[in-house]
């Protein structure tokens, strides 16, 4: 909550602006500048806009040259609005030097509109470069960074603002916040994010091709890599808000309290995660079975698992489930299962010819493995029917309930085709009255 | 194209609110103002209650006071003012006049009969140039002499007296440079300028002055620094017994040393001549980039922080010394105060057409060539002479050199 100085600053600079916006010599300068930065955006657009109407229907030559070249001149456009802008700029403030009229805030907006060029140079050069890869790049560092030196050469130009961000908004464990705290802590803990988050695409990219048959190794180490960068950027924030070691201590201890009641099952399902990311029980990838549901870790993160059934259905299981319940895992240490596809044949069948029919069939499936190789197993003899159990080893846990199936299907048609019977329960049923309402009249 | 809408918007929201204009029917006294400061501390929240109290007085206005670092103030007022979005009133130094006024920073003020009244002869000289008013004298700070009244009854009236009763263990101390130690040139002569601003350095009493301290500074009582704060530290404990410094220093060294152990006096002159230390006036300048209307505010704001009763409460509170003539401050209630308002009063003021600063800075350095041997009294202020001359441009009507003072007789 903001405190009544706070408020009364943010009244005092609307009062501010209301002076200097009284004033026809900042009336001025602010429409012009409003104007041209309104030509500047547009005008490129339209002009392009009416080319591209006038170039429809003509051949146009092909540009030839390497990718990154056309690329470059593709992205050139990115400097057309900029570029219009400084000059419009400086025609105005010629303009307005002519009339006597004052030109510092068009002044000053030249340094801005210099920085917004060399804002498009940098992202010309990254799209002529990386093409659309650059974009994540664009939207995540360029883009904050631009702003914020926008934002810090306004505040840093504005005599009012600069006393606002020192205003003390509140104060925390003794601490006084002030929204240039505040601003400066979010610009370390972004930066922090952002490490994280290259030093995640950096390792993937150093680990992927030597452990990249084990994804779940990765995983781990880019997902700790991340959380300790991040941990790492939460005390730097802290140090930028001024909080001493024995404040930390007493929040450390508030939330021992606060983790103790109410963030029991979070914290629970966090350490869970952490270690179930070092211990790497199951990582993404495996196939599990998670009371009876068959399914593949999708995706490990550190409070939930996802789990993608056969189903295509994601299942979110918090990581606590993980470490307290049992799980079967098909892919643990190797991902050769064995199945067993259980038939019966009449006791009128060759059980030898059985056998060979059966691993026949069982070998033409594709995703049946030769070694092990299938194994009819006979279970013994049943009440109608002489009991198998056909052995078959696949590599994808996963597609059992599809390799059962298809075996099921071809061993129909090869007993079919080899005149094999398969016997059903029959059962003499044995009218002792009423019998006679059955005659056909 | 909702972008687009936005910002028309917003276009058309600037020019409405921008051009509201007091209508006709709007009362005299109403609208709001920006007022910049150096103050800090306990003075910048006195200053706020006296602009609150204006607007509660006049309750259609809205004051905004903002307080600029005091050595970053006339740069940012500069810059802003240029930029249409500097305040409309700005409580400033009389040192920035002629800067302000060639950059058409600021407006002039009529030098009416009410304000010839109300204010001293000496602060409109000091904020005077090109034949018009520039600024309202709120509160002077020129120099006088502090003294411990443990180690000495009463100060000297004359330099010979003080040269008389300091000792090493009575010592006086001041800095020697020209803007503190200047004090001294009218008792051996008439000022560095005339009345019509003509540089009369030949007939002034800078040499004779500057061949004083020369000759003061052997004597053991007489310490001459440069590092005004290592002074006041042997002032505040008691190991000189006199200290030539501004108003500025009253509430420090009062408690430092105590009321009753304390005084202020005016600087010892000649048997005939007062000294005449140089008088820096605080005054409240108002904004070219203001509308009419806001100027309008701005001028009742400063009248209204310059009247008697404020000057009276300023003074009582923050021991500023008044410079509405109206105001006089009673020795027996103020006696420290006096001693000031008894130094403004012969204090004298530098014609606003000098390039403050650099004009100061040849000073110094005159000062410095002489108190360390480098030049003779004469030979300082020649260069001194031929300093100013350069550095304002002045034609041979414009200023009056010592005899044979002359650029060939400097490298000789």
């Amino acid at each position: 909550m903001p405190t009544d100085s706070s408020l009364q600053l943010l009244i005092t600079q609307i009062d501010i602006f209301l002076i200097f916006l009284a004033r026809p010599l900042v009336q001025r300068q602010i429409v012009a500048v409003m104007v041209i930065l309104i030509a500047g955006w547009y005008l490129p657009e339209i002009g392009q806009s009416w080319l591209r109407k006038r170039e429809r229907g003509r051949h146009t030559a092909a540009v030839d040259g390497p990718a990154w070249w056309r690329r470059g001149l593709a992205a050139i456009e990115h400097l057309y609005s900029p570029l219009l802008t400084l000059i419009l700029v400086q025609l105005t403030i010629w303009l307005f030097i002519r009339l006597n009229y004052p030109v510092g805030i068009l002044h000053n907006s030249i340094y801005l509109i210099l920085i917004w060029l060399a804002y498009r140079l940098v992202l010309m050069g990254m799209y002529a470069y990386f093409g659309p890869a650059a974009r994540p790049y664009h939207r995540w560092i360029l883009l904050p960074v631009f702003m914020t030196v926008l934002g810090v050469l306004l505040v840093l130009n504005t005599v009012g603002l600069n006393l606002v961000i020192d205003a003390p908004l509140f104060t925390i464990f003794g601490t006084t916040v002030t929204l240039r705290v505040i601003f400066f802590a979010l610009v370390v803990l972004y930066c922090f994010v952002v490490a994280a988050w290259i030093t995640e695409i950096l390792l993937y990219r150093v680990l992927n091709p030597r452990l990249g048959h084990e994804p779940g190794v990765v995983n781990a180490v880019t997902t700790i890599s991340r959380y300790f960068i991040f941990l790492l950027g939460v005390v730097a924030v802290l140090q930028v808000v001024g909080l001493d070691p024995s404040t930390l201590a007493l929040i450390g201890g508030g939330l021992s309290v606060g983790i103790g009641f109410g963030l029991q099952q979070i914290v629970a399902d966090f350490i869970s995660g952490l270690i179930l990311l070092l211990e790497q029980a199951v990582r993404p990838g495996d196939v599990i079975d998670l009371n009876g549901e068959i399914g593949v870790v999708d995706k490990l993160s550190t409070r939930a698992t996802t789990v993608r059934t056969i189903d295509n259905v994601e299942l979110i299981i918090p990581n606590q489930t993980f470490l307290t319940n049992q799980i079967t895992t098909f892919t643990k240490t190797e991902t050769k299962v064995r199945m067993m596809v259980p038939l019966g044949v009449s006791y009128n069948s060759n059980p030898k010819q059985v056998r060979q029919i059966a691993l026949q069939t069982a070998a033409r499936h594709g995703l049946v493995l030769s070694d092990p190789e299938p194994m009819l197993l006979f279970r013994g003899f049943g009440d109608s029917s002489l009991n198998f159990d056909l052995a078959v080893w696949i590599d994808q846990p996963s597609r059992r309930p599809r390799v059962r199936s298809d075996l099921y299907y071809m061993l129909w048609d090869a007993f079919v085709e080899h005149s094999i019977e398969i016997p059903f329960p029959q059962r003499d049923l044995n009218l002792r009255t009423g019998w006679e309402h059955l005659r056909p009249t | 194209m909702s972008k687009f809408f936005l910002i028309l918007l917003g276009l058309v929201l600037i020019i409405v609110t921008g051009c509201q204009n007091a209508p006709s029917d709007t009362p005299r006294i109403s609208g709001r103002a920006l007022l910049w400061h150096g103050w800090t501390g306990d003075e910048a929240a006195f200053l706020e209650q006296l602009v609150h109290n204006f607007s509660e007085i006049n309750p259609q206005t809205r004051i905004v006071t903002i307080a600029v670092p005091a050595d970053e103030l006339l740069a940012q007022y500069e810059a802003s003012t240029a930029q249409g979005i500097g305040p409309d009133l700005v409580i400033g130094s009389n040192d920035w006049v002629r800067q302000l006024v060639e950059a058409g920073h600021i407006r002039p003020i009529p030098a009416d009969e009410i304000t010839r009244n109300d204010y001293r002869p000496n602060t409109l000289a000091a904020l005077s140039y090109q034949d018009q008013l520039w600024g309202y004298p709120m509160s002077v700070q020129p120099v006088a002499l502090y003294y411990n009244k443990r180690l000495v009854a009463a100060p000297p009236k004359t330099l010979n007296e003080l040269l008389a009763e300091v000792s090493a263990e009575k010592s006086i101390a001041f800095v020697p440079r020209f803007e503190d130690a200047h004090w001294g040139v009218q008792i051996f002569g008439p000022e560095l300028f005339d009345d019509s601003g003509r540089f009369t350095l030949a007939s002034s009493g800078l040499t004779k002055w500057l061949s004083w301290l020369n000759e003061a500074q052997g004597n053991a009582g007489v310490i001459l620094n440069r590092d005004g704060a290592a002074l006041q530290r042997l002032f505040i404990e008691e190991k000189i017994a006199f200290y030539v410094a501004k108003p500025t220093e009253l509430s420090l060294l009062r408690e430092a040393l105590g009321e009753d152990n304390l005084g202020v006096a005016a600087l010892p002159g000649g048997d005939d001549e007062p000294a005449g230390p140089l008088l820096p006036v605080e005054a409240i300048m108002l904004s070219t980039a203001s509308t009419e209307h806001q100027a309008e505010l701005a001028t009742n704001l400063a009248r209204y922080l310059t009247n008697p009763e404020q000057t009276r409460t300023l003074m009582r509170t923050l021991n500023r010394i008044p410079a509405n003539r109206q105001v006089t401050v009673d020795a027996r209630v103020h006696p420290l105060l006096a001693g000031f308002a008894q130094q403004a009063r012969t204090a004298v003021t530098l014609p606003n057409h000098l390039h403050r600063q650099e004009f100061y800075a040849a000073g110094d350095v005159a000062y410095g060539n002489v108190l360390s041997g480098v030049l003779t009294p004469a030979e300082g202020v020649c260069a001194f002479g031929l300093a100013v001359i350069e550095l304002q441009g002045y034609g041979p009507e414009a200023y009056d050199l010592p005899a044979g003072c002359s650029i060939e007789s400097i490298e000789e």
